[in-house]
C-alpha cells in the first residue's frame, strides 16, 4: 500500500527499507479535454542539488536534452510531447546507491514547455500526481496528487528525495512558479 | 481582479459563497451568441437536465440557478445546490453562422453585492474556427472553486449538450415556420418532445422541458411500477374551482402553479396537445383551450375575464362535460345551441379536477359520477389549498357504480412535488381504470 501524501508532508523512503535502491519516479497528468489551443508538451526534471540547494554544475541537471546524469544515478527515460495515454506521463529512474555523495538532494519539476508562446499553464492541468515506485518489486512506495491547488503557475517543483541522517527521504514540496523551466533553473543555480 | 485561462482559486478568497454569486457573460460581435450554464455531476454528466439553465429553463427546481436572460446573469446561491451538482460549466455558443475567432471581446464577471470580483476578458484572437467556448467553471472539490477553462469547442450548443450527455429534441425546419400555427401542429411537435430530450429551440416555453421531466418519468415508472400510460392517448379536461374560497389561492399564484404542474402533464397524453379547461362554482364557464402558447398567464386570462366568483357545485361542469350544453348564441334571436358532449367512444376522457373542497350538490354529484361509470371518462380529484374534503375522501366508498371512476388526491404542496409523485398521485387511480376497461 503506498503512502499517499499531502503537501508538505515529509517521509522516509530507505529508513525501515534498507533494500531500496532502484526506483521509479514516475510524474503525470492530464491536459486539454477542450477543444483549440496547442498541444500541452509537460516536461519532467531533476535538479541534483549541493548543500546549498543549487546545482555544483549545469550536468546536474537532467532533463529532455540532458537525459543521463554522469554518475548514471539519475536517468531520464525519455520526452512524451503530449502527454496522451494513462500512466506516468514521464518517468525519471533513480538509483540511490549511485548518488553522488556531494548530491544531498534531487529535486523533481515538472514545467511546462512554450508556456508563454502557447498561452498555457498549469490552471489548465489536472490530476496532476508524483510517486515513487520501487524497480525491484513494482510496489508504489508513494504517492502525492497535487490537486487543485495550481493556477497561473507554468513551472510545479512537485518534490524532492533528499539525505536525512545517512537516509533517504521525500518531501512532497508542491510549489508553483510563474517563468517555467527558465525560473527553475535560475532558482536552482543552472546558467542559461 | 483580473483574471485569465488557467486560473484557478477557492471562491471563499474572493467572495462570500453563503451569500448569493452572480456570473454575468457578454459577448461581442456579429453573430447571435447563447450562454448556457451546465450543473453537472461528479462524472461532468447531465444527470439531471432541471440543472441546464438557459433561455428555454431560466431557472433550477429551488431556484438556486436563476438566469436573466436580458442581461445574460446568473445568480447562484452554490450552498442550496443539491450534493449531485458538483460543476457548473457557463459555456457561451454561437446561433447561426460565425466563428468564435470572429468575436471582438468575450467577458465574464464573477459578481457579487453589485461589485465585480473577478473579470475575464477574451477576445477573437483567443480563439479559432470554434462555435462555442467553455468559459469558466465553478465546481466544489473540499470548496467551491473557480477555474478558467476559456477554451473554444467545436460545436454549438447542442453539441456541447450532447457532450454533457444530453439528448436534443430534432426540431424541423416545419416547425421552425409554424409558430403562429402551433395547434394544428402541437400533437406532431409533442411526439418530438416526449422522447425525452431537451429542446433547444427558442419559440418554444420552458414548459416543454416539464414535458420531457414527465415523459422520462413514465417510463421509470413503467418499470418500476407497472404503470403504463405509454401509449394512451385521452382527451384531457382541467376543471378549476372558482369559488370564493379559491380568491387567495387565485391571487397567490397557487392556481398558477398547478396548472403549471400538471399541464405537462396532461399533454404527455393528450390527444391534440390543447386541453379543454373550464372555471365551475354554482355553475360552470367554459375557457378558451388551454396548450403550450397560452398556459405560462392562464390565469390571468381567467382573472382578468371579468367572472364572478361563487358557490362550489360539481355537479353542472361534469354533467357539462359529460352530456354536453346548450351555449348561449348571440345576435337578435339569442336562443342556445347544443355543444357536444367531450365524452364519447374515442379516445378516454381524463378529467382534472381542482378544487378546494366543500362542495354543496353531493346528491347531484353522486348521481352524475355514477351515472358515467360505465362510461369512457375517469375523473381525478386533486384537492389543494387548506379547506375540508369530506366528500371527496369518502368518494372511494361510494357504491352503486359499474366501476370506480373516480380518484382522489391531496396536493396541499403540490408546487414543491417531484414529478415523480406528481405521476403517481395523480396517475395512479387513472391507470388501474384504464386496465379495468382492458
Amino acid at each position: 500500500m503506498a503512502v499517499n501524501l499531502t503537501k508538505g508532508q515529509k517521509v522516509d523512503l530507505t529508513k525501515g527499507n534498507p533494500s531500496l535502491s532502484k526506483i521509479f519516479v514516475g510524474l503525470g497528468w492530464d491536459t486539454n479535454k477542450y477543444d483549440g489551443g496547442a498541444d500541452f508538451d509537460l516536461d519532467a526534471s531533476a535538479f541534483l542539488c549541493g548543500e546549498n540547494g543549487r546545482v555544483t554544475n549545469d550536468l546536474d541537471f537532467v532533463f529532455y536534452s540532458n537525459l543521463k546524469h554522469s554518475s548514471g544515478a539519475v536517468e531520464h527515460t525519455g520526452d512524451n510531447l503530449t502527454g496522451e495515454g494513462e500512466g506516468d506521463d514521464e518517468v525519471i529512474k533513480v538509483d540511490l546507491s549511485r548518488v553522488p555523495a556531494n548530491i544531498s538532494k534531487i529535486a523533481f519539476t515538472v514545467t511546462i514547455y512554450e508556456a508563454d508562446e502557447r498561452r498555457q499553464n498549469f490552471g489548465q492541468v489536472s490530476n496532476a500526481y508524483i510517486h515513487i515506485v520501487d524497480q525491484v518489486t513494482g510496489n508504489e512506495i508513494i504517492r502525492y496528487d497535487l490537486g487543485e491547488d495550481f493556477s497561473i503557475e507554468t513551472a510545479i517543483v512537485v518534490g524532492e528525495i533528499y539525505r536525512n541522517n545517512g537516509e533517504w527521504k521525500f518531501n512532497a514540496i508542491g510549489s508553483g512558479f510563474q517563468g517555467g523551466l527558465y525560473a527553475l533553473c535560475k532558482n536552482f543555480g543552472v546558467n542559461v | 481582479m483580473k483574471i485569465e485561462r488557467g486560473f484557478r482559486g477557492k471562491l471563499e478568497d474572493y467572495l462570500n459563497i453563503s451569500q448569493p454569486v452572480q456570473v454575468k457573460i457578454s459577448t461581442v460581435g456579429n453573430a447571435v451568441y447563447d450562454t448556457c450554464c451546465f450543473g453537472v455531476d461528479s462524472q461532468e454528466k447531465l444527470s439531471d437536465d432541471r440543472y441546464m439553465i438557459f433561455y428555454n429553463q431560466p431557472q433550477s427546481p429551488n431556484r438556486e440557478i436563476e438566469y436573466s436572460q436580458n442581461s445574460d446573469l446568473y445568480t447562484m446561491r452554490l450552498e442550496s445546490l443539491p450534493a449531485k451538482i458538483e460543476k457548473l460549466v457557463f459555456t457561451v455558443s454561437i446561433d447561426g453562422n460565425g466563428t468564435m475567432g470572429q468575436i471582438q471581446s468575450h467577458t465574464i464577471n464573477i459578481i457579487q453585492n453589485g461589485n465585480s470580483v473577478l473579470e475575464l476578458s477574451l477576445s477573437g484572437r483567443d480563439f479559432d474556427s470554434e462555435k462555442a467556448v467553455i468559459g469558466i467553471e465553478i465546481y466544489k472539490k473540499g470548496v467551491w472553486r473557480i477555474a478558467v477553462v476559456a477554451r473554444g469547442f467545436n460545436g454549438g450548443l447542442g453539441e456541447l449538450l450532447k457532450n454533457y450527455g444530453g439528448e436534443i429534441a430534432e426540431d424541423s425546419a416545419n416547425n421552425q415556420n409554424n409558430k403562429q400555427n402551433n395547434n394544428s401542429n402541437s400533437s406532431e411537435n409533442l411526439k418530438d418532445r416526449l422522447m425525452g430530450k431537451i429542446s433547444l429551440s427558442k419559440d418554444k416555453v420552458n414548459l416543454e422541458k416539464h414535458v420531457v421531466n414527465l415523459s422520462k418519468c413514465v417510463v421509470d415508472l413503467k418499470k418500476k411500477n407497472g404503470i403504463d400510460l405509454g401509449n394512451t392517448r385521452a382527451k384531457v379536461v382541467v376543471a378549476l374551482d372558482f369559488s370564493g374560497s379559491m380568491g387567495t389561492l387565485y391571487r397567490s399564484g397557487t392556481v398558477q402553479q398547478t396548472i403549471n404542474k400538471l399541464v405537462p402533464l396532461g399533454l404527455t397524453f393528450d390527444d391534440n396537445g390543447s386541453i379543454d379547461m373550464f372555471l365551475f362554482h354554482d355553475k360552470f364557464i367554459k375557457l378558451r383551450d388551454l396548450d403550450l402558447s397560452n398556459y405560462e398567464n392562464y390565469v390571468n386570462y381567467i382573472l382578468s375575464s371579468g367572472y364572478r366568483m361563487g358557490g362550489t357545485n360539481y355537479a353542472p361542469v361534469l354533467c357539462a362535460i359529460i352530456e354536453g350544453y346548450d351555449e348561449p348564441v348571440g345576435g337578435f334571436f339569442g336562443g342556445t345551441r347544443r355543444i357536444a358532449p367531450i365524452v364519447d367512444n374515442g379516445d378516454p376522457t381524463f378529467i382534472l379536477f381542482i378544487t378546494d373542497g366543500a362542495n354543496a350538490d353531493h346528491g347531484a354529484t353522486n348521481r352524475i359520477i355514477k351515472k358515467c361509470s360505465d362510461m369512457n371518462v375517469f375523473i381525478q380529484f386533486i384537492g389543494i389549498g387548506n379547506y375540508r374534503f369530506d366528500y371527496l375522501e369518502k368518494l372511494d366508498d361510494m357504491k352503486g357504480r359499474v366501476r370506480d371512476n373516480t380518484g382522489f388526491s391531496k396536493m396541499s404542496d403540490l408546487a414543491s412535488a417531484s414529478d415523480n409523485e406528481l405521476y403517481m398521485n395523480v396517475l395512479e387511480q387513472f391507470s388501474n381504470w384504464l386496465k379495468g376497461l382492458q
